[in-house]
């Protein structure tokens, strides 16, 4: 659960950069500003790609250690969300390096390992029930995708890149990572509907 | 995204779709002790800024001393010696056999390069320093040849008088001036000049010798007997040395053969 401080200063229409900036002349708080505006998205674009949370938290320390690390080499070449993916890129690459072979999450558990998708207290149990198994399928179809189109899709839903980005973070053109981006909306959404028919 | 093109507004419809679902789902945020170990890790940062290493420019200062140090030694141990421009031909001949095929093809260019030089005339290559002992050895020789008188010097020596002369007047003004204060530069200059002076004599008495020198023995022979007929038997009898020591084996007609040494008849 985020702290009741980093939910506050999530709201400051402060930009990214310049948060970045202000930490790098030595401004703690401007990090902790950042921090609570990208930790949830960093954690589930790590999360999605290595499937387990332990592995998913070793990463997401390494990339934000990272991170406080270059503080002093950082200057503003492109928008802060490019540099922060693009460092938890190259994290995640390099943990898949170690780390073989691939880990593949399994939505059919309850267990710790599992992504504990919960919905919101405040809607009907049927609607929760609902709303809970349908983000579970697209998890899962999610999870079935080809690793690429699966970080195109994570970096597009939660980085929030645009094509010139990802292609920036993934090494890629644009037109690849549309392509890519195209075949994994079309697969998560004939996953959904695919459900749908089967229930 | 901005949509740009129907297939870019397509594919933002059903991004939109697809993301409703997936934000309605992906609830996953880290724990919060992961939090406070990233957020107290970027303090830490702030409040004990890493020391910047200076050993950066004392080890490149280092290291290209150490290049440079080797660079130049290397260049002085395989650079060739400075060759001198007076070294005989031998010594560029042997050296072009004995050194690699690089470095005798420098030397035969460069004895080619020499062989050309002579061969072309230049004006100023008779005024070159290197040129002028090979004179002076040429004019002390005849020199001593004039001291040694006629019959020292039975060899022919084409224009060896003149040769004399031009020394005569190549040297006479490195004679320091009789006028000096300096008593002993005087007398030496004196004692020179005496010098000069005995070789210019014995240089005109050689004048003849050298001049029947030139003549072939047939010639010189001729010049003997003139000599008996106006009854100079001595000079006859110094010639006739001097003509047997030139010409050990040419015969000698038989009224000269009596005024000879019977073993050198």
């Amino acid at each position: 659960m985020l702290p009741a401080r980093l939910a506050h200063v999530t709201v400051e229409p402060v930009p990214d950069e310049q948060l970045m900036l202000r930490y790098r002349d030595g401004d703690a708080a401007a990090f902790e500003q950042l921090y609570g505006r990208h930790r949830g998205g960093v954690f589930r674009y790590v999360l999605r790609q290595v499937g387990l949370r332990s592995a998913a938290e070793e990463v997401f320390q390494e990339i934000w250690v990272n991170i406080v690390s270059s503080r002093a080499r950082y200057r503003v070449e492109a928008r802060f969300a490019t540099f922060l993916y693009h460092v938890a890129h190259n994290c995640v690459v390099d943990y898949f390096r170690r780390k073989t072979p691939l880990h593949l999450i399994s939505l059919d558990d309850d267990g710790d390992e599992v992504n504990q998708v919960a919905g919101p207290a405040r809607d009907q149990p049927e609607r929760a029930v609902a709303i809970r198994q349908s983000a579970a399928k697209l998890l899962n179809a999610l999870a079935l995708l080809p690793p690429e189109q699966r970080e195109v899709f994570l970096l597009h839903e939660e980085g929030g890149l645009s094509l010139e980005e990802i292609a920036t973070v993934t090494g890629t053109g644009r037109e690849t990572a549309k392509s890519r981006l195209r075949y994994a909306l079309a697969k998560l959404r004939e996953g959904i509907e695919h459900e749908a028919d089967v229930a | 995204m901005k949509p740009t093109s129907p297939e870019d507004r397509e594919l933002e419809k059903i991004s939109s779709e697809v993301s409703e679902r997936y934000r309605a789902g992906a609830k996953d945020e880290p724990p919060a002790r992961l939090d406070a170990a990233v957020l107290a890790a970027a303090r830490r940062e702030v409040e004990q800024p890493r020391r910047r290493s200076n050993w950066h420019v004392p080890a490149s200062i280092a290291a290209m001393l150490v290049i440079g140090v080797s660079l130049v030694l290397l260049v002085r141990d395989n650079e060739p010696p400075l060759q001198s421009l007076d070294r005989p031909a031998t010594e560029e001949a042997k050296l072009a056999k004995s050194a690699p095929p690089k470095l005798a093809l420098k030397a035969q260019t460069r004895m080619q390069a020499d062989s050309l030089r002579e061969d072309r005339p230049s004006r100023e290559r008779g005024s070159r320093p290197d040129r002028e002992p090979v004179a002076r050895d040429e004019v002390a020789v005849a020199q001593k040849n004039s001291a040694l008188g006629s019959v020292a010097s039975p060899a022919p020596l084409p224009a060896a008088a003149d040769v004399a002369g031009s020394a005569q007047s190549t040297q006479q003004p490195q004679f320091p001036a009789a006028d000096s204060s300096d008593i002993s530069s005087s007398k030496k200059a004196k004692a020179l000049a005496d010098i000069a002076g005995e070789s210019r004599g014995s240089a005109q008495e050689s004048r003849k010798e050298i001049d029947a020198s030139q003549a072939q023995p047939q010639g010189w022979l001729g010049t003997i007997e003139a000599l008996l007929r106006d009854g100079k038997e001595a000079e006859v009898r110094r010639q006739l040395l001097a003509f047997r020591h030139q010409y050990p084996h040419y015969p000698l007609p038989e009224r000269l053969q009596a005024l000879v040494p019977p073993d050198q008849r």
